[in-house]
């Protein structure tokens, strides 16, 4: 069989197809796209006969219920919670429940620690930006210009990443379209030479269609489209996850039976392998593709050794080997016979006739290697770390961390400046906690049992979201639905994106330009430049994620991080402590930012990766939180207390 | 002894929010006592010990973090519906409504 004029066995490419997308996958992302114009066209005529600013980057203060709570969820919940967290709930076990167990305090903290005094306040200062209402609540125009630098600049950052993250969703989505196939062609005839070294005309087209997407509908519509899109990119969540878990507890026979197979199983050895023939590959070559599984006898015992690809091994005319690519070899005997026992012949589709695997090093994990019930026990597996996947001061680390995290980020902050009465935050608190059980626990039992039911893919583990809705559908005989289960990541990122766009935009617009260059500026020169500005980010965003940057989940929680020690003691000091200072209030942001900064410097310079130092195994978001309070603290006494006027004005009856 | 009419009175809505943020902290507080604590000693043991199993997951998930997600989903449900004030927001002072 000829698949791109390479050889493919039949199983094989059966096997390839079913992880790819479908016709069902292309008409639910049209209809979905769709409707988020038609919520754009929508919001934009709002922007009619009211006050620009406001209604542009705050929706007029008008937020109900169900935007609220939605657009608060949505945003929160980045591309990572569907990418990332399901690929390490899949290389580590249950214990991602206790990572991930701080989200069951974060809609209380997130919306109930804040919420009513930063809406009060925004209001009695008619703030439209987070910096805004530091400017006000401090007077100091200095704290407002050093909030936003740091705001537009760590926001910017974390954009790539979800632009990358959401374009190798689409890819996922799209890429087995023939339309799609079809266009990226077009792409690599017409550009290819302009695509920067590594990046495919897929990859780019991806990039180009969600960019497209996400730009037009920011930057026409503004706070209300995004907010009402939230909305819509919410209830897909949620019904993706739902539907997700239906499907896998049936599939996998019930949860107990899963947990019982994931109590049997041991981690498995990761390594590479090449394909060798012995006479130079025909013309059209060969091509063993991603998850193709393959078997070594043992040369020691004879047993059987059973092997799978985590990337695609080309051997083009007349090479007699294939570059190394990545593989996972299963460890645990019932589940070699149990994957064996799925195959029809009782071994996997055989390789094309020539081919023969060599085996390059196979490691085993650093902590976990060869023990049963490591992936139902705390601290996990860890296939580098020799203490495990979360030893128990990170568990610690992780629980303040979320709720530390998601209460300080301005994206977060910006939507409690924007509900319309108390009654909306209390009705959307108590919503939204149902709604963050319903999507984060169900993840964690999903992803335990896609272990069981598609072993193997240990090392691109990034890949399980959309394998997992492909599987899930293909076996139900429901393949139009993995569309809607792979939406709901893209819709995810796309929340995400697009609520920070505008953040970026209203900070360099209003606070910047209005506040710091043009005072006198007209509401028609305000509306062309945020107009600009979100189109400007958008394309800077578009250009760094054309540029993918290695360590994209390190970058995100690094960003996530620092926005959160930078603002949060900053914005809650100041809500909630008459003394506190514009002296504090400057100290606590840029000590807490520094001694933060300082400790994945330090882990830089001595490990010579991303891993931040960790003092006493706590992570660097929690001493620089812990920095940031304490030169608040220290900031304040050392200085004057602030005019009684001040002082009278945020926390005094009128 | 009321405030004499010079006096000035904190805002009602500062007041409120700050007991409700103590509130939260403290449910905060206690949710971290009792996952993390329960699932450093349930849950990090050796591997090969037998895991009982309480609705098909490992119990200490069970216990030590399904019941009180549970438990902080009520109390989230109660904090926002029941013990929030409703204060007034766009209008400071005399017009704040009284707690809830």
């Amino acid at each position: 069989m000829l698949e791109g004029g390479l050889l493919i066995p039949p199983a094989l490419a059966q096997e390839l197809a079913t992880r790819s997308g479908s016709g069902g996958a292309l008409v639910v992302f049209l209809l979905y796209t769709l409707l988020v114009f038609a919520l754009a066209w929508f919001a934009h005529r709002m922007l009619v006969n009211r006050s620009f600013l406001s209604e542009y980057f705050l929706g007029s203060r008008g937020l109900g219920m169900v935007a609220l709570a939605l657009t608060f969820g949505a945003t929160s919940a980045s591309a990572g919670s569907f990418a990332g967290f399901p690929s390490l709930i899949y290389a580590h076990g249950w214990v991602l429940a206790l990572w991930i167990a701080s989200y069951m305090i974060f809609p209380l903290c997130g919306m109930g620690l804040l919420g009513k005094r930063l809406n009060q306040v925004a209001r009695k200062t008619n703030a439209i930006t987070l910096p805004d209402v530091l400017r006000e609540r401090f007077e100091s125009p200095m704290l407002a210009l050093i909030s936003t630098l740091l705001m537009a600049f760590m926001l910017t950052v974390y954009l790539i990443p979800q632009f990358t993250l959401a374009t190798l969703i689409m890819e996922q989505l799209l890429g087995g379209t023939a339309l799609f196939q079809r266009a990226a062609l077009g792409l690599a005839t017409a550009a290819g030479s302009f695509l920067p070294d590594g990046v495919s005309a897929e990859y780019a087209l991806g990039l180009l269609v969600f960019a497209v997407l996400v730009v037009a509908y920011t930057t026409f519509g503004g706070f209300r489209a995004v907010v009402w899109t939230d909305v819509l990119q919410g209830f897909v969540m949620i019904v993706g996850v739902l539907l997700m878990l239906g499907l896998a507890l049936t599939q996998v026979g019930g949860l107990p039976a899963a947990t019982k197979r994931l109590a049997q199983m041991t981690p498995p050895r990761l390594g590479s392998v090449v394909f060798e023939t012995t006479t130079p590959a025909p013309a059209g070559g060969y091509r063993i593709p991603t998850d193709a599984w393959f078997t070594v006898p043992d040369s020691m015992s004879g047993a059987v050794r059973l092997f799978r690809t985590n990337q695609p091994a080309l051997l083009t005319e007349g090479l007699l080997r294939s570059d190394a690519v990545s593989a996972v070899e299963i460890t645990t005997p019932e589940e070699i016979d149990h994957i064996l026992s799925r195959f029809s012949t009782g071994a996997p589709p055989p390789l094309p006739a020539p081919v023969h695997p060599r085996l390059l090093a196979m490691t085993e994990y650093t902590y976990g290697a060869g023990q049963r019930g490591v992936y139902v026990t705390a601290p996990g597996p860890s296939a580098t770390d020799a203490q495990g996947f979360l030893p128990l001061a990170l568990a610690v680390s992780f629980f303040v961390f979320w709720a530390l995290s998601g209460t300080g980020q301005p994206g977060n902050m910006i939507r409690l400046m924007a509900f319309d009465n108390t009654r909306t935050l209390k009705r959307a608190l108590a919503s939204l906690s149902v709604y963050f059980a319903l999507i984060y626990f169900p993840l964690v039992v999903i992803f335990c049992c896609a272990r069981v039911l598609a072993p193997g893919l240990d090392q691109t583990p990034d890949r399980i979201m959309p394998v997992m809705a492909f599987l899930l559908t293909q076996e139900a005989h429901v393949p139009w639905l993995a569309g809607l289960l792979i939406a709901a990541p893209f819709a995810a990122a796309m929340s995400t994106v697009d609520s920070f766009m505008l953040m970026i935009s209203s900070s360099v617009v209003h606070d910047v330009y209005q506040h710091t260059v043009n005072p006198a500026a007209t509401e028609r020169v305000i509306k062309r430049m945020s107009y600009a500005c979100t189109l400007v980010v958008g394309i800077v965003a578009t250009i760094g994620a054309l540029y993918p940057p290695k360590f994209l989940q390190y970058l995100i929680v690094f960003t996530g991080g620092g926005l959160a020690v930078a603002f949060l003691g900053p914005v809650a000091l100041g809500l909630y402590w008459p003394r506190f200072n514009k002296a504090g209030a400057l100290s606590a942001m840029i000590g807490g930012f520094l001694a933060y900064l300082a400790l994945y410097v330090a882990g830089f310079l001595l490990y010579g990766g991303t891993s931040p130092v960790r003092p006493l195994g706590f992570d660097p978001l929690i001493w620089g939180f812990a920095a940031s309070l304490a030169f608040a603290g220290a900031g304040t006494y050392l200085t004057a207390p602030p005019p009684q006027r001040l002082v009278r004005t945020f926390f005094y009856r009128a | 002894m009321p405030p004499s009419p010079t006096e000035p009175v904190f805002d009602p809505t500062f007041l409120n929010a700050r007991r409700e943020a103590g509130l939260i902290l403290c449910a905060w507080a206690a949710c971290l006592l009792w996952t993390v604590g329960y699932s450093a000693l349930a849950g990090y043991r050796t591997p090969s010990d037998p895991i009982p199993l309480v609705l098909g997951m490992p119990g200490w998930v069970f216990w030590g973090v399904l019941v009180p997600w549970l438990a902080a989903t009520l109390f989230s449900i109660w904090f926002g519906l029941s013990f929030i004030a409703d204060d007034a927001l766009d209008a400071p002072a005399d017009e704040t409504a009284s707690h809830a």
